[in-house]
């Protein structure tokens, strides 16, 4: 029963957890920023990052109920149908964390072309759900190489973040 | 400790994947079917509004200091032309709405519709939009105004100018307002010139309305104003709304197609009044 309720939220993971939640805070903020209307369109997918971020470098500590929560607030925030992002966010994060050990044989400017595929679906599934719901959108593709672009810098920002830790991530610790 | 963990056990993330998935399919349908309104699961949306409040403060915050502090940093000098400019612009309104009183009163006797007039004003909410939509196809703004300043679904909101739009969700102190430019929304409107009924619909554009099923016949042209003409109910009679800008008549066509662009500054405006929907049986209500 408690792995039901509590997927993972073990003390251990509090401060992976406390460390995603403010950088997906960050995210959406930066994703409701006010933008000029021409330039919304080039906005990077700043939640899809974080997850993705979060969920490749520590796959044994990511969660779903995490993504799944950012996916929430972001639908709310965006105004657009409640549970989209909550249904697409949680798929990225197990997706990346399928992908984390493969993900990490490769140079941080290889990960950010593997990146293009993941945010490619990712503006696809987006595009059709709304259309399934009989809601306005486009294909923001302009997002996409936005989002890798971004890639870049917020990895190599990031990364050294990291604790010595990180190397028995495969290990389940 | 390291190696393998004992008490905490995750399920498969095949099997956790599906649970999060199927909940929000069942959330994507309540929300798109609207079922259960007043219901538990209709108020999830409304109680994740509230909860999203914080970050609405947050983005409004540098903005709010930016405002201050160019007020700030004004020379005195310009700030006591500009008093006196705003008090001779007092003057003049004041005198305006002194007439403006009068004849409202007067016309309020001939109809015997006085309850309604005194009443037009008075549940009228000042507002500020915190942030506009993020998304460039849905013409929506987020205003500080919610439940406890008395606003309710279906709250037209007006600028100086002219009509903006209407709420569509309100929360415990935010309200989400959707803009008559939306291309979900349309709204009865009437040339003020000589009082034809007509839809305008928005397009997704901010600047273009569109002016639907109006017969070849019609009598519109370029420069019209139309106004709401207050037929469906929420919006009061006799808003501006838009401007006509251009008629075609296609051959072969069966209505006329007409853009209009609307007066108000559905861009550029921050401040805004919120009235109470407005029902023509009752008008606001004796409240």
């Amino acid at each position: 029963m408690t792995s039901i309720v509590f997927w993972g939220w073990h003390p251990r993971y509090w401060p992976f957890l406390a460390r995603f939640f403010l950088a997906a805070g960050a995210a959406l903020l930066l994703t409701i920023w006010p933008l000029p209307p021409s330039w919304a369109l080039y906005r990077p997918e700043w939640c899809l990052l974080v997850v993705w971020h979060h969920a490749i470098n520590r796959p044994d500590r990511a969660s779903l109920l995490g993504p799944w929560l950012v996916g929430l607030l972001l639908d709310v925030l965006s105004g657009g149908p409640l549970g989209l992002y909550a249904l697409l966010l949680p798929v990225v994060s197990a997706m990346a964390v399928r992908c984390a050990a493969f993900f990490d044989i490769f140079a941080i400017w290889q990960q950010a072309l593997l990146l293009v595929p993941m945010v490619l679906l990712y503006e696809i599934s987006s595009f059709w759900l709304h259309a399934l719901l009989g809601q306005p959108s486009a294909l923001r593709w302009q997002a996409l190489f936005c989002s890798v672009l971004v890639w870049w810098p917020l990895e190599w920002l990031l990364q050294p973040l990291w604790s010595q830790s990180r190397q028995d991530k495969h290990l389940g610790s | 400790m390291s190696g393998r963990p004992i008490f905490v056990k995750r399920r498969p993330l095949g099997a956790r994947l599906f649970m999060v998935t199927a909940t929000c399919a069942v959330l994507l349908v309540v929300d798109s079917t609207h079922v259960n309104p007043g219901g538990v699961l209709g108020r999830i949306r409304p109680a994740l509004d509230g909860l999203v409040q914080p970050f609405y403060v947050v983005i409004d915050a540098p903005f709010r200091m930016l405002r201050h502090v160019g007020l700030y940093g004004r020379r005195q000098q310009s700030l006591v032309q500009e008093n006196q400019r705003l008090h001779q612009e007092n003057l003049i309104l004041k005198s305006q709405a002194q007439r403006l009183a009068a004849l409202e009163a007067e016309n309020g006797r001939l109809r015997r519709l006085d309850r309604q007039i005194q009443h037009m004003d008075r549940k009228a909410v000042l507002a500020s939009i915190l942030m506009v939509s993020l998304d460039p196809f849905h013409h929506e703004v987020i205003l500080n105004v919610g439940q406890q300043q008395l606003i309710q679904q279906g709250s037209v909101v007006l600028d100086e100018r002219g009509v903006m739009g209407q709420v569509i969700a309100v929360s415990s102190r935010t309200s989400r307002a959707l803009l008559i430019s939306d291309a979900d929304h349309a709204l009865p409107v009437e040339v003020l010139r000589n009082g034809t009924h007509a839809l305008a619909q928005g397009t997704g554009d901010m600047g273009r309305l569109s002016i639907q099923y109006l017969p070849l016949t019609t009598d519109i042209r370029q420069g019209d104003l139309l106004v709401t003409s207050g037929l469906g109910g929420r919006f009061r009679r006799g808003d501006r709304v838009a401007v006509v800008q251009q008629v075609r008549r296609e051959p072969g066509a069966r209505f006329l197609e007409v853009d209009a662009a609307p007066v108000a500054y559905l861009s550029r405006s921050r401040e805004v009044i919120v009235l109470p929907p407005y029902d023509p049986l009752v008008g606001y209500g004796a409240g």
